[in-house]
């Protein structure tokens, strides 16, 4: 269900998730429940579209997963960044950084003529 | 390493295609989404239903959801397995270098020798890829047919060309052929600005373009209005030929070119690399420089002149033997069709049919069989090699029976082993194969370097990926059959009893080695076969050599000219010519004769002028031998003869005064030819026309000279006769095209008065260049050269074989001395002489080398009757070959079991006995 506040592209999709999970070991319905407690509820996730991105950054060798045990004891999968993830973090922030600040002085500059 | 054993036995389980462990994953994961959802919702109030209901509608497509996870796991699982398959392998390959590292000798002897083989068989494969089995650069090559004349009544071998009569016949009425093209060639003298240049000519019809798949590179090429008679001279010039004598330069076409005195405007340039194919029997290189129009006029007129090259093009669909009885039938229709030409006594006469081959058969020719030939050599050569790392690896696994039996006592499985051995195998199989590449390209070179002139496509040949390719198989083949050597050896492993007696037992004996010793026949076997191939041919090739080729190539120099006959149209002008340079050539301090002829022995092939006969008495001579009255025949200037060293065998040889009297009308004709139509009688004075005619005048015979081969010694005498070049006034006459030139010189290399002769010519005219200047004994070595290259190689090959196969012999021997010590020091303390242990190992490898003598035997005679073809004044049986090639083996085979004879019989009893 798109979401009716904010779409998102797949990029800046993985892009969250690698950031998320480079914050520890986590299990795909924890990654959510981050994102959407960060943007405080701005940014829905859908649902659908979480674990195909998961299992296809596992693919790229960029998250590596396993099994493991929550607290409450059930067995969940936990992704977590591989060495070739953080670099591949590391260059998606700084591509994102250039991305928004170039938005960003497209949108300030004076251009009511 | 838990994780990784973990997702290790996943990835192999999901490689299997077991599919459901990855929906169970995936099923899990899931569920464990759904439920802790549900969970959330029930805690914000909703019932279990309600809360399912919400948490499946939030999460989307379920059933969707968990194919596109299916998906992409299994991609990811093929990729890891894929990836762990290569690092397997990479650590099999590490570990089976780290194996072989600890025994550099045994590495280094293993891959130098399947480095060889392989290596040899490498080149020979490029060589045959190349020049028999890829297809011809034409387009639907495999549709293209080459269309001869054989004359069974005049020649029993060769095959005439066709005439144009037949051509146009052809083209109209064989609709199994969806094109057909006439080409000829020969040589002009070509000159744009600056010195002119000898040049080969292509002269074709358009229909030719078509077939050749040819294009232009710039400008356009010959079409069907060039070929129209009358039609204004145009040229197209071949890329090589533009480059290389014209510059390169653009903006030629448009330009005109002088070709023999003529302009020719040039209307494009070829391509580069379209080449017409190549005729069999040409023993020079040829390429075509200049492409003109044919310009047949089909309405003739035609005559019985079958000087011209067809191909055709088959239909697709059409076999070739429709159209084969097509033109079989059509033969009947040519008299009728072209009276002028043909007759039905012809028919008759010469027996003379059309058959059509397929191109690229035609093409390759007998080379195709010597090439198969030196393959199946080479990979004989290649096969004793393997024998003898099979025996090396087998005697490594002797001395490692102990480690092996204690590995199988402790579970080591006979899977881990095998893959070690596979292991190692496989590392020095690409080992030699690196070995082989580097030898390949050395070697290939050298064999396109010393092959004989007229292989087809050889200028084409390198090594590519695809003898890469050839390589890596072959190395594949080579790992598996040498791993399962010791598998096959040691299939029961707890079998071994090697852990009792330290892995040495006392009776070690030829008969225990049952492996070895089988592997050693083998090559033995494989030796005799190359052997006696290789002594028949040197044979052959000793008998070749002894031929008399009729001439003296030492010390002469040939080379040719052509005289244009705009400025040349009339033999007297002719003559003025030769006789001008040749007299300055024979004024030069050194030069002992010089001469010229149409001809060339060993070269041009004299071919089938009819004759007229004076003597009605020769005509039925010949017919009832079912001959006919054709012969080689060449216009010659005085001291032809003496250049070449011909000898005289009655009468006397030309003068200038057969020349500048030609009324005279003097003859001089070969020993066979006088033979032919005259046996028995003295063949000075008699009577003699040329092209045919029966009538008056007739030329006399006033010489007759020693027997010559027309193309290669091996061909019976030629049939030829020389005129003067000024004919006798009202007799026929002829044309001299390019006429060879020979030069004897006293003394030091013929080639140095290349530059005289050229000032020479200058002089009298400097717009006549010179071609194909080389000395005579170039060209008799080259006439021998198919069988001369095969023998070598196959003499190479044999010499190879035998050195390996004394190798392994000479390996098997010396450790079974070696095993046998104890044994050995007990036959000495007991009162053996030295000389009767000697003998008995001596013995022991003539044993094993007879043995394979005797299985080889079979091989050897089929590998002669192979040969058979090759052959020169040798039978495949000849006792002298065979007789020397036995012997030359056991020889060998003495002396590789005498050398650790030697070592026996100086064993010193106490301290062999001492030993463990």
């Amino acid at each position: 269900m798109p979401s009716n506040d904010l779409d998102l592209l797949r990029g800046t999709f993985d892009l969250l998730l690698l950031k998320t999970l480079s914050r520890g070991p986590m299990h795909g319905l924890a990654v959510l429940r981050w994102i959407e407690s960060a943007t405080r509820d701005r940014l829905q996730i859908e649902e659908g579209a979480l674990y195909p991105a998961l299992h296809r950054l596992e693919q790229r060798g960029w998250l590596e997963a396993e099994w493991g045990y929550t607290d409450k004891g059930r067995r969940a999968k936990y992704y977590q960044l591989t060495p070739a993830g953080r670099r591949q973090l590391a260059a998606e922030l700084s591509k994102w950084s250039r991305y928004s600040e170039a938005v960003r002085l497209v949108l300030t500059t004076d251009g009511a003529r | 390493m838990n994780d990784r054993w973990h997702g290790l036995r996943r990835v192999f389980r999901l490689a299997l295609g077991r599919g459901r462990s990855v929906q169970d994953e995936i099923g899990e994961e899931l569920r464990f989404h759904l439920d802790e959802r549900i969970e959330e919702l029930m805690d914000q109030g909703l019932s279990r239903s309600q809360a399912e209901r919400e948490a499946r509608a939030r999460f989307g497509d379920l059933k969707q959801v968990g194919r596109q996870l299916q998906r992409i796991d299994q991609r990811t699982a093929r990729r890891e397995a894929r990836g762990e398959a290569f690092r397997a392998f990479a650590r099999d390959l590490r570990f089976g270098v780290r194996a072989l590292g600890r025994h550099p000798g045994f590495a280094t002897a293993a891959i130098l020798t399947l480095g060889l083989g392989m290596g040899a068989t490498g080149s020979i494969y490029t060589l045959l890829k190349r020049v028999v089995l890829d297809p011809l650069p034409y387009p639907a090559a495999e549709r293209l047919v080459r269309l001869r004349n054989p004359v069974p009544g005049v020649e029993k071998s060769g095959e005439w060309n066709l005439s144009t009569a037949q051509y146009w016949h052809y083209q109209q009425l064989v609709p199994e052929l969806d094109a057909i093209g006439l080409y000829g060639r020969y040589g002009l003298n070509a000159a744009a600005s600056g010195e002119p240049r000898r040049a080969q000519a292509a002269q074709v019809t358009a229909s030719m373009m078509n077939l050749l798949g040819a294009h232009a590179f710039q400008g356009r090429l010959l079409d069907s209005n060039d070929d129209r008679p009358g039609a204004p001279a145009v040229a197209v010039l071949a890329y090589g030929f533009w480059r290389a004598a014209l510059g390169g330069h653009d903006h030629l076409v448009g330009t005109s070119i002088r070709l023999n005195d003529e302009p020719v405007t040039i209307v494009g340039i070829m391509a580069p690399g379209i080449e017409l194919p190549r005729d069999r029997g040409e023993t020079l290189a040829d390429h075509a420089d200049v492409w003109l129009a044919m310009r047949l006029d089909p309405a003739g007129p035609f005559y019985n002149n079958h000087v011209y090259r067809v191909i055709g093009r088959l239909r697709p669909g059409a076999p070739l033997d429709a159209a084969q009885r097509r033109i079989d039938g059509l033969q009947a229709g040519l008299p009728q069709a072209f009276p002028n030409a043909y007759s039905d006594k012809f028919f008759q006469r010469y027996r003379f049919h059309t058959v059509l081959h397929p191109l690229q058969r035609y093409v390759v020719g007998d080379m195709a069989r010597n090439l198969w030939i030196l393959f199946g050599a080479v990979g004989l050569v290649l096969l004793i090699a393997c024998a003898n790392v099979a025996n090396l690896l087998l005697a490594r696994l002797e001395s490692r029976r102990q480690e092996l039996g204690v590995r199988s006592a402790i579970g080591a499985r006979r899977g881990d082993i095998a893959r070690e051995a596979f292991a190692e195998a496989m590392v020095l199989a690409l080992a030699g194969a690196l070995v082989a590449l580097a030898l390949s390209l050395g070697t290939t070179r050298w064999l396109v370097a010393l092959s004989p002139p007229d292989i087809p496509r050889l200028e084409v040949v390198g090594v590519d990926g695809q003898t890469l390719l050839f390589l890596l198989g072959l190395a594949l083949a080579i790992a598996l059959a040498l791993a399962a050597v010791p598998a096959v050896k040691y299939r029961n492993l707890s079998g071994l009893a090697g852990l009792g007696d330290g892995g040495r037992s006392g009776t070690a004996s030829l008969r225990r080695q049952r492996l070895r010793a089988g592997l050693v026949v083998a090559q033995m076997a494989f030796a005799l076969m190359l052997v006696v191939g290789s002594g028949l041919l040197v044979r052959s090739f000793r008998r070749l050599r002894a031929v008399d080729p009729g001439i003296d190539p030492r010390g002469v120099l040939t080379l040719e000219w052509f005289l244009p006959y705009q400025r040349y149209d009339s033999l007297s002008k002719v003559w003025r010519f030769h006789a001008a340079v040749l007299d300055r050539i024979r004024a030069v301090p050194g030069v002992l004769a010089a001469g010229a002829s149409e001809e060339l022995p060993l070269l041009t092939g004299f071919g089938c002028t009819v004759q007229g006969f004076e003597e009605p008495v020769v005509y039925d001579r010949i017919k009832e031998a079912g001959l006919t009255t054709c012969a080689g025949q060449a216009p010659t200037t005085p001291g032809y003869f003496e250049a070449l060293g011909i000898p005289l065998v009655a009468g006397r040889y030309f003068t200038a005064d057969d020349n500048t009297a030609p009324e005279r009308g003097a003859v001089i004709v070969t020993k066979a030819f006088a033979q032919r139509f005259w046996p028995g009688e003295n063949p000075l004075g008699k009577g003699v026309s040329p092209n045919g005619r029966a009538k008056p005048p007739f030329y006399h015979v006033v010489g007759v000279v020693g027997d010559l081969h027309g193309s290669a010694v091996d061909e019976p005498p030629a049939i030829g006769i020389f005129y003067p070049i000024m004919a006798m006034p009202g007799s026929g006459r002829w044309y001299p095209s390019g006429m060879h030139v020979v030069i004897r010189v006293a003394r030091g290399d013929p080639l140095a008065l290349l530059a005289t002769v050229r000032r020479a010519v200058n002089e009298a005219d400097p717009s006549i260049p010179i071609a194909n200047a080389e000395s005579m004994q170039t060209l008799v070595r080259r006439s021998m050269g198919r069988l001369s290259f095969v023998m070598l190689l196959l003499g190479i090959a044999g010499a190879v074989a035998l050195g390996l196969a004394a190798i392994g012999l000479y390996g098997l021997i010396a450790f079974v001395v070696a095993r046998r010590r104890k044994e050995i020091g007990v036959r000495i303390a007991l009162g053996a002489e030295p000389r009767q242990v000697e003998g008995l190992v001596v013995g022991g490898a003539l044993r094993l080398a007879g043995l394979g003598l005797a299985i080889g035997l079979a091989g050897a005679v089929a590998s002669a009757r192979v040969l058979r073809g090759l052959l020169f004044g040798v039978a495949p049986w000849d006792p002298a070959a065979w007789l020397g090639s036995v012997l030359v083996l056991l020889a060998v085979a003495g002396v590789a079991g005498w050398i650790p004879a030697r070592r026996a019989a100086r064993v010193d009893p106490v301290r062999a006995l001492r030993e463990e």
